[in-house]
This record gives C-alpha cells, structure tokens and sequence, in this order.
C-alpha cells in the first residue's frame, strides 16, 4: 500500500500488490452482497406473502421514484472510467471535473435513496415491520452504507493528491477506488433488477 | 548480532533499531536490561511479519489453554452419571466458549501465524505485501477475543452452541448480553480474518522470488493460499448472517424469527455454507505443513508434486458444495440428502491422493523421526480414522442414526486435533529453531507428543462408543442406567491425561528460548527459502532476494552436481 | 556487513496506528452492549488511526532503513552424497514394468472377451427359458431397476423377460461393451506390473474377485438379474472373460514403457 511494496520484492507477479489487493477484497465483498441477495431471494420465495401483509413489495416500491438515482449511479461509473483515463494521460484539470461529477452523481443517488426511505418511514414501514422490511432495508441499506464509503474514498483520493502524487502512487490509488466505485455500481445493478424489477 | 537468539533480539532498545552500528553482544551474558515499556511498545507499533505472525501464536496458545480449561471442566462434570456440581447453564456456556474458542481464537489464530511467519520466508520476500494491514489483521482477531471474553464479566456468556441455532439465539431464549458479545466478538474478529487473508493472498500472488513461479511453489505455502482464499469466500457470509442475527436482536428485524415469517432453516444454510470450508481452513494448511516436513524427515523429494498441489484445489473447492451434510436430520429434500451424501463422499479421495503420497513420499526414505517428524506420524494415523468416521457421518442414514449424538463429537475432534494440532504441534517444532535460533528441547517433545497421543485417543475414542450407544451432545448430566458412565469416564481419564502435554509444551518453549541448543541457520538440512537467512532472520529477512530455480532452492545450491532443476522440466 | 556491499534495507516503519485502528473498530462494536458513547469514542479512534495511517504512506517517515547485520552461512555443495534409487540396489522396492502393452491391446482383449463371454449365458437362456433374450434383458437391468412391473406374477415377469425388446437390446449391448473395454483396458495396464504369469491373474484370480464382488452387491446394482440369475453360468462366463481377454493381452508385443 505504499511504495515500500517496491522494495519488498516482487518479481514473478507483474500485478501490483495494490490493485491484488483491491480484487481480492471486491471478491470478498461479492461474497458478502451474494449472501445478502441469496437471503432476500429465499425471503421473496417463501415469506413475503403478498396477501396477507399490507407492507409488501408491490405495495411499497416506486419504481419511478428509484429510477432517477439508478441512472445517476450508472452514469457515475462512466464519469469515474473517464476520470481514472484522464489522469493516467496527465490531464490533471479534467481528471478533477470528472472525479468531482462522480462525486456528485454518488451523493445525489443517497440523496434518492434518503427520499425514498423517508416516504416509506412515514408510511409506517420500517426495518422492523415485516420480514420484507428487514430484508429490504438490510440490503439497501448495505448497499448505501457502501455507497457512502465509495464517495468518502473517492474524496479521500482528491484531497490526498497531492501528497500521494509525491510518491508516485497517486494513479494506483485513484485506479483502484474507480475500480470499488463499478463494483458498488456493479452491486446496485442486480440489486435493482432483484428488488424493484424482478420481486415486485 | 548473528548467533543472537530471539531472546536477546527483543530486549534491544527499540530506538537503537535506527543506528547504523549494533554492538555484537557476547553469547552468555545477559542483555541490558531494555524498560518493559520500550518492548511493549516495539510489540505493539511492529508491522514486522515475523513479530506479527509471532504475536499471533502467542494469542492462539492463551486461547487454547482458555479453552482447553473450559473443556476440563465439561469432561469433569461427565464423571459421575446425574452429576450436577456444574450447572446446566454453565456447561451450556462451557461448550459454547469452547468452540467458538477452538475455531475463532485458537485455531484461525494459530494457522495465520504460522503462515505469517513462514510464508513470506518460503516466498523469499521481505515481508507481507500490506505490512499495516498485517498488524491490523493481528489486532482486529485479538481484540475481537477479549470482546467475546469480556461476557465473562458481564455476567452472561452466551449458551448457543458455537452453530448457534436458531430461534435460541433470539432474546426470548437468550435474555443476556451474552449472544451480542458473541456476534460482535465474531465481527471484529471476521475483519481480522479477511483483512489477513487478504494479505496472504496478495503477497503469494505478487511477491514471489525471482524464478518462483506458482508450479514452484514450497506445498505449504500453496494450501495457505488455498485455505486463505477460501476465508475470503466464506468468512464475509458468516458476517452477512452474524450482522442479520444481531439486527434481529438489536433492531426487531425477523430474519431468523419462524413465528413472524422468518426461517430457522435459513439460519443452518448461511452457518454451515461457512462451517464446512472453515473445516478445511483449520485443515488444509496442516497438510501443507506436513508435505513441508515429510520430505525433509525422510530424505527424499515429495512424491507426486502436482497431485498433492491440485487435490488441495479439488478439496477446496468441493468443500463449497458439502455444507448440508450437518443438516441431514432437519429434513431436506431426499434428492438434496442424496446429492449432499454423494458430495462428501467424493472429499474422500483428493484426500486420499494426499495420504497416498505422504507415504510414498516416507516409502523407501531414510526416515529421521526427529520431534516433528514424531507428530507427522501421529498426524498421519490419527487424521486417517477421523477422516474415515467422517465418511462413515456423510452417508445419510447412518447420520440419520447417530447425528447430534457423541459420535459427532468424537469425529470432528479426531479430525482437528488428530489433524490440525498435530500438524500444528509438527510445525511448530519444525519452525521454532528458525523464529528463535534454538532447538526444542527433544526429551520433553517426546514426553508431549506421547502423552498428547494417548491422551487424545483416549479421550475422543470412547466418545464413538458412547454416541453409538446413544448419548446425546450437549448435555450436562445422564442417567445411570444407560451404560454411558464408563465411556465417560475413560474420556474424562484421557483429558487428564492430555492436559499436562499441552503444560510440557508451554514450558519447552520457554526453556528452550534461553536454554536449547544453538540451531544455526538450517537444523533440519531442509530445501526452501526460510532455511538460506539466520535463526531468527532479520527483520529484512533476506539482504539480497534470491533467485529460484526449482521447488527446492537450497538442494539446488547443496547439490550442484544434481540440482533439481534438471529433473523438474 | 557481507554480501553486496549494501549497508541498509529500507522496510516500512513501526507505527501504532494499525492498533489504533483496530481498537476503534472493537470499541464501535462494543456499542450496542456497551454504551453508544464507546461507538463514539471507536469513531474518533477509528478517524486518529486511519490518519495515522495515510499519513505513514505519503510521507517519507513511513519507511526506515535498516542496517544490514551478518547474513547467514554461505551454503555449501555436499558433492557426491547423493544416488538416485535404482533397481537392484537394496532399497529399491519399486517395481515398475519397463515395458508395457499398448493401450490398443486391453481394448482388443476386453472387445473379443466381451464377444465370446455371452455364449454360456445365451445357452442358459436358450435351455431355461428357450429365449436368448432373457439374459439380455436381465443385462439391462443394471440401469433400469424398475425394469419389470412388480406387479405382474412370477410367470408374467418371466415372459416379459424372454421376449424382444429393441430399446433394451441396445442398452445392454452398450452396458456390455463399456463395460469389457474398461475392463480389458485395466487388464492392458495392471497385468504387466503383476508377478508371475499373467494367465493366472487374469483368469482365475481378477474374476473370482469381481465375480465375489457381483455375488455380494447383486442385490443393490440389480435387483433383476439378482432374482432370476443362474449362477453357475454366470460364474463360467466371467472365467470366459477373463481368460480370453488375459490371453489377447498377453500375447501383444510390448512397447517400452
Ligand atoms: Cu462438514
């Protein structure tokens, strides 16, 4: 995670420790959401019970309400390619465009997901109403909690750039934070087609 | 400062470290008196993979002997039938606190370190790929211990069974504390995991030796690949569930609650899906340590290298599709007790493969039965019945017949400590001169190693009999009249006799840091990277990195009329 | 100071921030049993050692150079203490054949085995039930346990057993033929690592082995031909396999192995 890596020999690896690091984290992190997906799969199957529950997937879940914030976090992940490709060609002033438009795309998904959930707290559904409020706000809320960390990392990368591009380092580290951000983007996707399109 | 022991290397001064010149100390006299302080500090800031992987072990042999004190007082309590002197609460707690001990605190801990020590030397590196994250790692699995300990003294430890089924982990049957301190103990011990296993897996990719490409690599540090990969896969489940648990019990979520549509069931699919591979993160870099030192203690290069590499990646990955082999008796589809009954026979035989050539690697060699050779053959004899045990376990009906029974309880401590702390104790033993540049004292090896032995068969080998006889696990007192009191006996006899084995191996370490013979550089005239630095290495571990060019680097440079890379292309 | 003429290895420094770090993590997690203001506390705790820690990786104070202490013993070559093992040295217990048959000859002994076998089974058929159709149908009971219809009476079941029928005939002529080539391919390479004559072993001893086997475990591969085998024509074919197929295969020219 630093330069000393340099020094630690590496040889018959040509990958940088930094960026194995970032892969076999995000593997552990796919385990981890696959759990979260698997049991929001089972729930969907055996316990939602449409009929009975007066809080249940079709009832609560506004597909054009959670649109919007699914397009800003896909378009991020462009944003945040093209940024990661600018400052690798140097350009350091539209590398800070793109980066800060990451930025923003991110806090604005939170801002949706914010909106959602207060419309659904007012409406009397919680984390702890039914089983699909647990599993619902479980995952989202993971997903969230992700989401958060990604943009917290993303302006770790832009407020360190300076002193990290002393050591030359600078491009690793910007690289393998785009690379968590298209995972969270990544992660969202199927937990959108799971939870708004294909279990309502 | 070469001929140093460890002894004298942690009592420098940690700021003398930065000082171009170290005064070469002579061998008897004692070393300046370093303020506790400064050594405790020098132990707490290292990000030294050496001292780290060292810290570790250290932690998993408190633990250990935590635990093993819980299960003394478990086997004390059996004694006598209708016995009640321990409570059933407490002996609830005991079990508990002795496995999650066992698995999370001893174990885990025990395997990181060695393979912290170790993998790095064998690599010819430096050090782990993320040094910091390596610290972090080791105080992440610490700290999460002391929380699940601290229980203790809030009164409550948790009484679930280290599976911890559910709905008994809910607060209507667990009113106390006790199941938050497990799950939260788990949490932050799970990030000491993941982060440590990340480490080992980047630094195996990424740091290797000029030369030592991944067909090249020392066997022991190829099955710590695989059991760290498969803690990647499977430790952020058990978080996943532990975090749904604690939800249910903090925030009123109904996961795990059958009485407002949640599922016990799901609890045993998302546990096992991490137990069973965690069964084979305790044991496959065992085996990776026995086809370290089989080779080196019979004189004679391993047989059939490639088989024993790529069983371990067929074991590691059948392991992901046996996990409801523990769940026979809640009563799952039939085609799901057939596929799952058939998955495990199959584990049966890339295990066998290793077996197979572990002896024909011994067959026809010189052997040298040296203390960790002493604990291979142990190793070998013990595994092989508890692995059979467990094939006996993985045919449905016969698990049908004696599942939750003492059976169980006879089969998987054969395997792990038949297993893994036998090949743990052979490492140890093997790697001690090089961490410390003394030798183990022979005599109270034998002493440990022959007590262990005894001890441990005639602990878990009467546990079969009784479960065939149908005594149940997990319970804290029996009638009289079931003819179990003898079985019992003869096990709480063996733990006796067990318990001063693990007391000699305390002290031989010990003694031995100050007193054992001087080792030198390569006591065992073995064939990989850790034996070409000093006993102990420097922090650097190598000045020059070297340059490989076959599986045993050092034969290589020992028999340069012969040297293996003309036999291995 | 040996090797290179370096004098310092530069490694990462010590520092206490991963410490830090981890008991700020612990103390947010104590939390929930705890008090909310442990979380409190793990989060400045948590912010002071991530700090710490970016700050060892941007700045120079993150590494240190250490001195180089005397490094180990040179390794020495040990020249001439080692022999590789060779037949004829005592020791030496491997016996591997250096030659062998080619593959193609356990093929041909399995398919003419599994040509001539049948002949004592049809004749049973032929003579028991006047079909030679009963032994094949029985033949395909090893992959269709529920063959015959348990419901039909002794006599029935008989019938249907000695007629045609196509789909069956195919099934047991393929059972058979993998069947006799794996085992004739078996026979290929176990035969010449097996001392003595190899008649003996292929004609006598592996069938009384297999034909044991069959005895015991006829019950659960196929309850069918369990029912309604003729024992002493089923051993006499097995003996006819297997001496045929030992005979091809012991007469092929060997390749070295
Ligand atoms: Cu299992």
């Amino acid at each position: 995670m630093n330069h000393a890596s340099d020094s630690l020999a590496h040889h018959e690896g040509n990958l940088d420790p930094v960026k194995a690091g970032m892969i076999t984290f995000l593997a552990s992190e796919s385990a981890f959401f696959g759990t979260l997906i698997m049991v929001y799969l089972f729930n969907l199957g055996t316990a939602f019970e449409p009929e009975r529950e007066p809080y249940t997937p079709g009832k609560m879940l506004d597909l054009p309400l959670a649109l919007p914030g699914t397009i800003c976090l896909l378009l991020s992940s462009v944003t945040v390619h093209y940024a990661a490709k600018m400052l690798a060609q140097k350009k350091d002033a539209a590398f800070r465009l793109l980066w800060l438009a990451t930025i923003t795309l991110g806090i604005v998904f939170l801002g949706g997901t914010a909106v959602e959930w207060r419309d659904m707290i007012h409406a009397g559904f919680n984390i702890s109403t039914n089983l699909f409020g647990s599993s619902y706000f479980t995952l989202v809320g993971f997903h969230a909690a992700h989401v958060t960390v990604g943009i917290i990392l993303l302006t770790l990368v832009l407020a360190l750039s300076r002193r990290t591009r002393a050591i030359h380092r600078h491009e690793v580290f910007a690289e393998v934070v785009s690379w968590y951000w298209h995972f969270v983007d990544g992660v969202w996707v199927v937990v959108f087609s799971v939870v708004y399109v294909f279990g309502r | 400062m070469s001929g140093n022991t460890l002894a004298d290397h942690l009592a420098i001064p940690y700021p003398n470290i930065g000082m171009a010149i170290v005064e070469k100390q002579p061998e008897t006299s004692a070393p300046s008196a370093t303020p506790l302080t400064a050594v405790l500090h020098d132990w707490l800031t290292t990000v030294d993979h050496k001292k780290i992987g060292i810290m570790y072990i250290l932690m998993a042999l408190l633990f250990l002997v935590l635990a093993g004190v819980q299960a003394l007082i478990m086997r004390c309590q059996l004694w006598w039938a209708g016995n009640d002197i321990v409570g059933p609460d407490t002996f609830n707690q005991m079990f508990t606190m002795h496995g999650t001990t066992m698995v999370f605190f001893a174990g885990m801990p025990i395997l990181a370190g060695i393979a912290n020590y170790v993998v790095p030397l064998q690599l010819g590196a430096r050090d782990m790929a993320f040094p910091r994250l390596n610290a972090l790692g080791l105080w992440a699995t610490l700290l999460g211990g002391l929380l699940t300990y601290f229980s203790f003294i809030a009164g409550s430890p948790p009484a679930i069974g280290w599976f911890a089924y559910a709905p008994l982990t809910q607060r209507n049957f667990n009113m106390g504390p006790g199941v938050d301190y497990w799950i939260l103990g788990l949490l932050v011990t799970g990030i000491g995991s993941v982060t440590g296993a990340i480490n080992l897996v980047v630094t195996v990719v990424c740091l290797r030796a000029p030369g030592m490409y991944l067909r090249r690599l020392p066997l022991y540090t190829w099955m710590a690949f695989w059991a760290n990969l498969q803690i990647l896969a499977v430790l952020p489940p058990l978080t996943a569930a532990l975090i749904m648990l604690l939800f249910d019990r903090t925030f009123g979520t109904h996961f795990f609650k059958p009485d407002s549509g949640g599922s016990a069931y799901l609890w045993q699919h998302l546990f096992w899906f991490f137990g069973h591979p965690e069964v084979y993160v305790l044991i496959l870099p065992a085996f990776g340590m026995i086809s370290e030192i089989i080779p080196v203690f019979s004189r004679k290069v391993i047989f059939g290298y490639e088989f024993v590499a790529l069983s371990t990646v067929a074991i590691a990955f059948i392991a992901f599709g046996v996990w409801a082999h523990h769940m026979f008796t809640v009563g799952m589809p039939r085609a799901l007790d057939m596929y799952f009954s058939a998955a495990s026979l199959l584990i049966a035989i890339p295990t066998g493969v290793k077996i197979f050539n572990w002896l024909a690697t011994m067959w026809g060699g010189k052997l040298w039965l040296a203390s960790p050779m002493l604990f291979v053959v142990g190793f070998m004899s013990m595994f092989v019945l508890g692995g059979l045990t467990g094939i006996m376990l993985a045919v449905a009906p016969i698990d049908f017949q004696v599942s939750d029974t003492y059976f169980v309880v006879g089969h998987f401590h054969w395997v792990l400590i038949g297993g893994t702390l036998f090949g743990v104790f052979a490492a140890l033993h093997f790697w001690y001169p090089k961490a410390t540049g003394r030798m183990l004292n022979e005599r109270l090896a034998r002493w440990q190693f022959w007590l262990l032995l005894i001890g441990f068969f005639l602990t878990f080998g009467p546990m079969h009999i009784s479960g065939m006889l149908g005594m149940p696990r997990r319970i804290f007192t029996y009638p009289a009249d079931r003819g179990w009191e003898f079985w019992n006996q003869l096990s709480t006899i063996g733990a006796l006799i067990q318990a001063p084995s693990y007391l000699i191996f305390v002290w031989n370490v010990l003694w031995s840091l100050k007193h054992g013979d001087i080792a030198g550089d390569d006591p065992w005239n073995a064939w990989t990277l850790e034996w070409a630095t000093t006993s102990p290495p420097p922090s650097y571990n190598f000045e020059t990195i070297p340059t490989v060019q076959s599986r045993r680097p050092l034969w290589d440079q020992k028999h340069p009329e012969d040297p293996d890379w003309k036999h291995e292309e | 100071m040996a090797g290179d003429g370096r004098q310092k290895v530069e490694m990462p420094a010590a520092t206490v921030s991963p410490f830090v770090l981890a008991l700020g993590i612990v103390l947010i997690f104590a939390g929930p049993v705890l008090s909310w203001a442990m979380t409190a506390t793990g989060i400045v705790l948590l912010i002071v050692g991530i700090s710490g820690w970016v700050g060892q990786l941007t700045s120079p104070e993150g590494q240190i150079e250490e001195p180089v202490v005397a490094g180990p013993k040179p390794i020495e070559g040990i020249a001439g203490r080692v022999e590789a093992l060779r037949p004829g040295m005592p020791g030496y217990r491997a016996r591997l054949p250096e030659k062998m048959h080619p593959y193609s000859a356990g093929l041909k002994g399995g398919l003419v085995g599994g040509v001539l076998m049948p002949i004592p089974a049809l004749i049973f058929g032929l003579i028991a039930y006047r079909s030679i159709w009963f032994p094949v149908n029985l033949l395909a009971g090893v992959v269709l346990p529920q063959l015959v219809d348990e419901t039909l009476s002794a006599t029935e079941q008989v019938a249907y057993l000695s007629a045609f029928h196509p789909g069956l005939f195919i099934g047991a002529v393929l059972i058979h033929a993998v069947i006799s080539a794996s085992l004739g391919l078996m026979y290929g390479v176990m035969l010449p690592t097996l001392p003595g004559r190899p008649i003996i072993w292929g004609g006598i001893v592996l069938p009384l082995l297999w034909t044991g086997f069959s005895y015991g475990f006829m019950g659960v591969l196929n309850p069918i031909l369990h029912d309604h085998v003729d024992w002493p024509s089923f051993v006499v074919a097995q003996f006819v396999f297997g001496i045929t197929a030992a005979i091809v295969v012991a007469r092929t020219e060997q390749i070295p192995a």
